[in-house]
């Protein structure tokens, strides 16, 4: 063969004995009503009956594969990357590959279904799709006459998607906002940003960047598809260092991993920004021309210092008042003028009087705020030692193209993680690390390219969807007068903590419709379930059109819909028609996405039409990609200003005008709790599933199950073996599993898998322990405060 | 001669188990059976990490039939269903396997499984390629290299579905092929699993 000096890895013939398949599946059945056999038929002999179609893939996980997939005999064989695409973006993953099980699964809902028993008991009976739509209708009036449209909410998990419903139905909704927002509230205003935090650059462009810095998310598993960007930049020589509190995938592909105590990254980033400032390594070209940091501060106030109206909105035109008059000291007229008057001249810092009120400069007033916050007090609260915070504040600033990722997954779901973001944007404004090629800001999830705009299908305007004051996660504690919930996809598992009272809202309920593909656990407390299909199942040729990471994508038929299922645009139709509203929707799905076609400007501009779509196998690339997606290349960005603008002045009365330190609701050192519940409890993202969704799949749970890990030091202490059946618990509630050991884990905490079934764990549902506490900063927030699961404390023994 | 291979870059594999789904795909294999899995070098379980918190390093190492020059399989294979095949592949002859089981216990990789029962389907269909035999009971199964994928000049599926681009696969006769090149160049940075054995590996992992 070769000459080359082959060198053994230290795995023995025993490390391939012991890991197989993760034992036979044989998980609860959901009851008489599921099982395929009968549906599906015997197997049947391969025959030639075989054909490839085109298709996408479901979108939620943002991974938005094109796939080519092999129908024979009506059922789908096989299931690829699209073989089309330009092979930097081909992809699919375990989670596509599985739908040729999951979607023919045991746990699909077949037919319609009425509840028999208790609420919450699961026991139900089948009824016709003519009586179910019947009933939903008649319990919608019935809510409509009593208390109004507005007492209809509709809660929209991954699947299905129903959008035009709450217009049509004048109810509220959301694809709920107490998740993954929770930085991005914190970072967005500072550019007038993307409340998700969304980043800056796309992934591709951390090819170009030197230093890239991940905390809170474990994106090579939530965002597996774009995994080669974090690679591609790895090998071009990018330092990429991730904090985690746990030894995840990506801690493990990273060049450096920083432990972190869980929910003290924003201490993380607090103290880097003093290192940036105590040893003068910010930008003070950018800051002076780009940034609000040479504006003046009222010193009294806090309040920014102005030549005209008080910033706000005029009470007479209702117009915003001149964001131009905002003030500088100019060092050369030795006077206070408006900003634009001093571009090039305005003080960075100081102290000045201004017409008889001492000013300082917003740089000088962080810098005052920033003195608690020392590389050693972020040793003292993060855990990571000052010496590593003071390298990696060093290498952002000096280093060359920074980017600072955070996620979705992790740290953001603790009471105040809108103080990540706003830290981080606070770098940002120091170095000028945005608008440049490989810097930027934000989560990299899906990647963050290039999108086009679809034709928008518009509804009469009498359709609107309700507003309401109170967000539906709160609604266990205050009253939101919603007392019907249409519920599409595992909705009460995934998007309220703290079950154990969620369950006692959803008894006073009126009435629950759960629209879903499997018996997951917000089936059991539905009056009616209806059973929608898989994206490869349809009644038409096409039913979306998408525009996805850089490319439109086409969905196309593979299979007709399963069982009694429907496509869920037919099912939302017939609602719509149940309630007299359906003529203002297209026909079917198929008439929709012509549409959206047909009046996109941008597909128009780039001669992308449905034949030509058909013709490229589902797929096409959008025009001028080449280059990765760069925003705010000009340095002008949303705020009244345009500037970069980290002072947040409105914040000032819940002291978070600066990022302010400011300890987790439960999660924290010293508090008393943890004497009771001296483990941290995580409910982690895993490339295992898309949040609630390929829970079911077998072929996903063939390699693990959902367990409790710990770190083997906590479970000797607790006299808990690997594998024993344990109980996690706390005032709350409790939840029984099985215990497993993982060197990975921070001792201290304790994970699991987000938004699992409780009929994969042993006993309890793993939100009865969650936390629920509202931050009372609520208001303040862009999208309100984050629904804090991981800010919970558990204790864990032996069952 | 053709010697047909996969390398597998191991500073891209991100543990993800595609791969692992992509064969059970493409071979239609049965519930409960794999051949081609994702392990976590020197832990219990999948997503472990070797060490002590935080002193922790992690590589994952997917795992198939290696191909092996000088099969363990092959000698102890009592009809010759087991044989090595003129691409350089270790393939079985379903027709002439016994089931006596002597290459599983012979294969110092754990990469073959056996029909202990009637092969259970979820589903009751047979998923995957056409032109792949179906087996019975009583057979020995593994990796064929995609034998019929790459007998009409495709990649193995595990390759094609790789969303890492993790996997090379080609012919280490051939010295102008990428994968040759890699085994040539990489030093010692190619990695061969239980050389000590003396099976002679053709598949090979390597670092970036």
């Amino acid at each position: 063969m070769t000459g080359t000096q082959s060198a053994s890895r230290g795995l023995t013939r025993r490390d391939f004995l012991k890991v197989g398949v993760a034992g036979a599946t044989g998980l609860a059945a959901a009851g008489s009503m599921t099982g395929c056999g009968a549906w599906l038929g015997a197997a049947t002999q391969q025959a030639a009956d075989e054909k490839t179609v085109y298709t996408l893939h479901q979108f939620m996980c943002t991974g938005r594969c094109s796939l080519k997939c092999t129908v024979r005999d009506g059922r789908l064989a096989m299931i690829q990357p699209n073989d089309t695409v330009d092979p930097y973006y081909r992809h699919v993953c375990v989670k596509g590959i599985s739908e040729i099980q999951h979607v023919y699964s045991d746990e699909r809902l077949q037919s319609p279904m009425r509840r028999v028993g208790a609420r919450g008991e699961g026991s139900f009976e089948v009824i016709s799709w003519d009586e179910a739509i019947k009933t939903v209708g008649d319990e919608l009036r019935k809510a409509w006459d009593k208390y109004g449209k507005q007492s209809v909410y509709m809660s929209a998990s991954n699947e299905p998607r129903f959008g035009f419903l709450p217009a049509l139905l004048g109810c509220a909704t959301g694809v709920e906002p107490g998740i993954d927002r929770g930085t991005g509230n914190g970072s967005a205003p500072a550019i007038g940003g993307d409340v998700f935090g969304g980043g800056t650059n796309e992934t591709r462009d951390w090819v170009n960047t030197k230093t890239l810095v991940i905390s809170g998310t474990n994106l090579l598993e939530s965002s597996m598809m774009q995994s080669n960007t974090f690679l591609d930049a790895k090998k071009a020589g990018c330092e990429i260092i991730v904090l985690d509190p746990h030894f995840s995938t990506t801690a493990g592909k990273a060049s450096k991993w920083i432990p972190v105590i869980p929910g003290t990254d924003a201490a993380f980033y607090l103290g880097m920004v003093s290192y940036i400032l105590d040893n003068k390594l910010y930008n003070e070209a950018y800051m002076r021309e780009h940034t609000s940091f040479p504006f003046l501060i009222d010193e009294a106030t806090g309040k920014l210092l102005r030549t005209g109206a008080a910033w706000g909105t005029d009470e007479e035109t209702g117009e915003p008042v001149d964001p131009g008059d905002f003030m500088v000291w100019d060092a050369a007229k030795g006077a206070a003028v408006p900003y634009a008057e001093a571009v090039a001249t305005a003080s960075l810092e100081g102290s000045f009087d201004v017409d008889g009120k001492k000013a300082i400069t917003v740089l000088e007033s962080l810098k005052r705020n920033q003195r608690q916050y020392t590389c050693e007090w972020a040793e003292g609260v993060c855990g990571a030692s000052a010496e590593t915070i003071a390298e990696v504040a060093r290498k952002y600033a000096t280093g060359g193209p920074a980017y600072l990722a955070f996620g979705q997954g992790g740290s953001d779901k603790y009471s105040n993680p809108d103080i990540i973001g706003h830290a981080g944007m606070v770098l940002v404004s120091l170095t000028g690390n945005i608008g440049k090629p490989g810097c930027g800001i934000g989560h990299g999830i899906g990647g963050g390219g290039y999108s086009v705009t679809l034709g928008e299908w518009e509804l009469p305007e009498q359709f609107k969807p309700a507003e309401l004051d109170v967000r539906s996660d709160r609604f266990p504690d205050r009253d939101g007068g919603v007392h019907v919930i249409i519920s599409l996809g595992n909705t009460f598992q995934q998007y309220w903590a703290n079950m154990n009272k969620t369950r006692g809202w959803i008894d006073s309920l009126d009435f629950i419709v759960h629209i879903g593909m499997y018996y997951e656990d917000t089936v059991k407390y539905a009056d009616i379930v209806l059973p929608v299909c898989s994206k490869f199942e349809d009644t038409v040729e096409h039913s979306i059109v998408r525009s996805d990471y850089n490319h439109v994508n086409l969905q196309t038929k593979c299979i007709d819909p399963l069982f009694e299922s429907k496509p869920d645009f037919d099912v939302m139709r017939l609602i719509a028609e149940e309630m007299g509203v359906g003529e203002y929707l297209p026909k079917t799905a198929e008439e929709l996405v012509r549409y959206q076609i047909e009046h996109s400007e941008d597909l128009a501009e780039q001669g992308i039409t449905l034949a030509e779509l058909e013709k490229n196998h589902g797929s096409m690339k959008m025009a001028d990609v080449d280059e990765p997606r760069r925003a705010y290349t000009d340095l002008k960005f949303e705020t009244p200003t345009t500037r970069m603008e980290p002072y947040y002045e409105a914040w000032k009365p819940c002291e978070q005008a600066w990022p302010n330190w400011e300890e987790n609701n439960e999660a924290y050192a010293g508090n008393p709790l943890a004497e009771k519940y001296p483990l941290q409890f995580t409910q982690t993202r895993t490339r295992f599933s898309n949040h609630s969704h390929f829970k079911a799949a077998k072929w996903v749970q063939q390699f693990a199950k959902p367990t409790l890990e710990l770190n083997p030091a906590d479970m000797d202490s607790r006299g808990i073996a690997d594998g024993d059946l344990v109980e996690a618990f706390n005032d709350r509630g409790s939840f029984k599993c099985v215990a497993r050991a993982n060197n990975a884990v921070r001792p201290g905490s304790c994970r699991t898998w987000e938004a699992g079934w409780s009929k994969y764990i042993e006993e309890g549902n793993t939100q009865n322990v969650t936390n629920d506490h509202v931050n009372p900063r609520d208001e303040y927030l862009p999208t309100g405060a984050p629904i804090p699961y991981n800010d919970t404390l558990v204790e864990v023994k032996k069952a | 001669m053709t010697k047909l291979a996969i390398g597998i870059n191991l500073d891209r594999c991100i543990g993800c188990h595609t791969c692992a789904n992509a064969c059970k795909m493409q071979n239609n294999v049965p519930d409960g059976m794999l051949w081609n899995r994702v392990i976590t070098e020197g832990c219990d379980a999948i997503d472990g990490a070797v060490g002590e918190y935080p002193n922790l390093t992690r590589t994952y190492v997917p795992l198939a039939c290696q191909h092996c020059e000088n099969p363990a399989c092959l000698k102890v294979c009592p009809t010759g269903a087991t044989y090595k095949d003129e691409q350089g592949r270790v393939e079985i002859d379903y027709d002439r396997c016994i089931g006596c089981r002597m290459c599983m216990a012979a294969c110092p990789f754990n990469a073959r499984v056996f029909n202990w029962e009637d092969p259970q389907r979820d589903g009751d269909f047979n998923w995957g390629d056409a032109r792949v035999p179906v087996r019975t009971r009583g057979v020995m199964e593994k990796c064929t290299l995609c034998k019929e994928r790459t007998d009409a000049g495709e990649e193995p599926m595990c390759v094609v579905c790789c969303p890492t681009h993790a996997r090379v696969f080609g012919d280490l006769d051939d010295p102008n092929s990428e994968l040759a090149q890699l085994r040539a160049t990489k030093g010692k940075d190619v990695h061969i699993l239980l050389e000590e054995k003396g099976t002679k590996p053709q598949v090979f992992y390597f670092d970036e």
